[in-house]
């Protein structure tokens, strides 16, 4: 009886288990709020870099605007060369990013 | 023997009906136009707390990402719109669907207004409560193709046990912490998980992204 109920309960609770998900997520959302909270982008590399060396790791890839977020913040601190290399990985990665960043090269700099 | 039988059939049904759908939407419009990339806009604020635009739109991209979309970049769209002008989501959300479309290149943009965000203060406590209304629509045509509205309180599943007492370190505590953190923006990734994740009643269809693509509602 007992053997029952618990294999019911399992179940009717595996119906509503979330899925795994598709991305390694790392600090993404964090870094996100975090730059919205105009914090420093320094640190924020520095975090977003290491999820980037754990991610191979894993398996799974980094989530779509993560490479895109990085480049903004190497713009931030006047790095364009990482900058374009972050945006170059966005895009291969998500070809449905290519039309925006192509737009963004015209008004979007690298500033201090 | 029996009785233990019934109670177990209904209370199966009970813990079914908690995933069921409350009542079917029209996926009509959104199978037909079937976006790939959504662009998310920064959120109206409808609020009293300043701090609801952002604090809902840093956890627009990961429900929306994990149920198959490509969604562009958000600090990106917003440096864009900085960059353009824009300063406020008003006038974000009053521009043109297809100028949208020709600056992101997305399919479907996402408009979010947000009703609530907060610290509610009561007599014996406080909660953070966030409530968000979306609306997606095809950037190509400016059609709707859906809408939905979510809520979630920093409250959820806290019972009150053990007196007055602790009811009232209870909330002292809460208080405390609510205002250390930005407890709301915590709340708002609750929201946001609830509108836009495709496992949601009502919620968003899977997208070309996701291995549940097709396995439609």
């Amino acid at each position: 009886m007992k053997k029952i109920l618990a294999l019911l309960a399992f179940l009717a609770l595996q119906g509503c288990a979330t899925q795994t998900t598709l991305y390694e997520w790392g600090n993404y959302e964090s870094a996100v709020y975090k730059h919205f909270n105009n914090e420093s982008p320094e640190e924020q590399i520095q975090i977003l870099e290491k999820d980037l060396t754990a991610a191979g790791k894993s398996g799974k890839p980094l989530p779509p605007g993560f490479y895109a977020h990085l480049a903004l913040l190497y713009g931030k601190v006047g790095q364009p060369g990482k900058m374009n290399e972050m945006l170059a990985l966005e895009a291969s990665a998500f070809p449905e990013a290519v039309p925006f960043l192509k737009n963004l090269r015209s008004g979007f700099k690298a500033t201090n | 023997m029996r009785k233990i039988y019934l109670i177990l059939v209904l209370s199966i049904f009970a813990l079914l009906g908690g995933c069921a759908a409350p009542k079917p939407y029209d996926y009509s419009a959104f199978n037909e136009r079937m976006p790939r990339a959504i662009v998310v806009l920064p959120p109206i604020n409808d609020s009293l707390d300043v701090k609801a635009t952002y604090g809902v739109y840093a956890t627009t991209t990961k429900p929306l990402a994990e149920a198959g979309y490509y969604v562009l970049p958000v600090t990106l769209v917003d440096e864009a719109f900085r960059l353009n002008g824009l300063q406020t989501p008003n006038d974000i959300h009053a521009l043109s669907p297809k100028k949208i479309k020709e600056v992101f290149g997305a399919d479907a943009g996402l408009y979010l207004t947000v009703k609530e965000y907060g610290t509610k203060y009561y007599v014996v406590g406080s909660a953070s409560v966030v409530t968000v209304e979306a609306k997606l629509i095809d950037l190509e045509s400016g059609a709707q193709i859906w809408d939905g509205s979510a809520s979630a309180s920093s409250e959820e599943g806290k019972n009150n046990q053990g007196g007055l007492a602790a009811l009232l370190i209870g909330a002292l505590l809460n208080q405390i912490v609510g205002t250390v953190v930005d407890q709301s923006s915590n709340v708002a990734r609750l929201t946001n998980t609830r509108l836009l994740s495709a496992e949601t009643p009502n919620g968003i269809l899977w997208g070309a992204r996701s291995p549940n693509f097709g396995k439609q509602k």
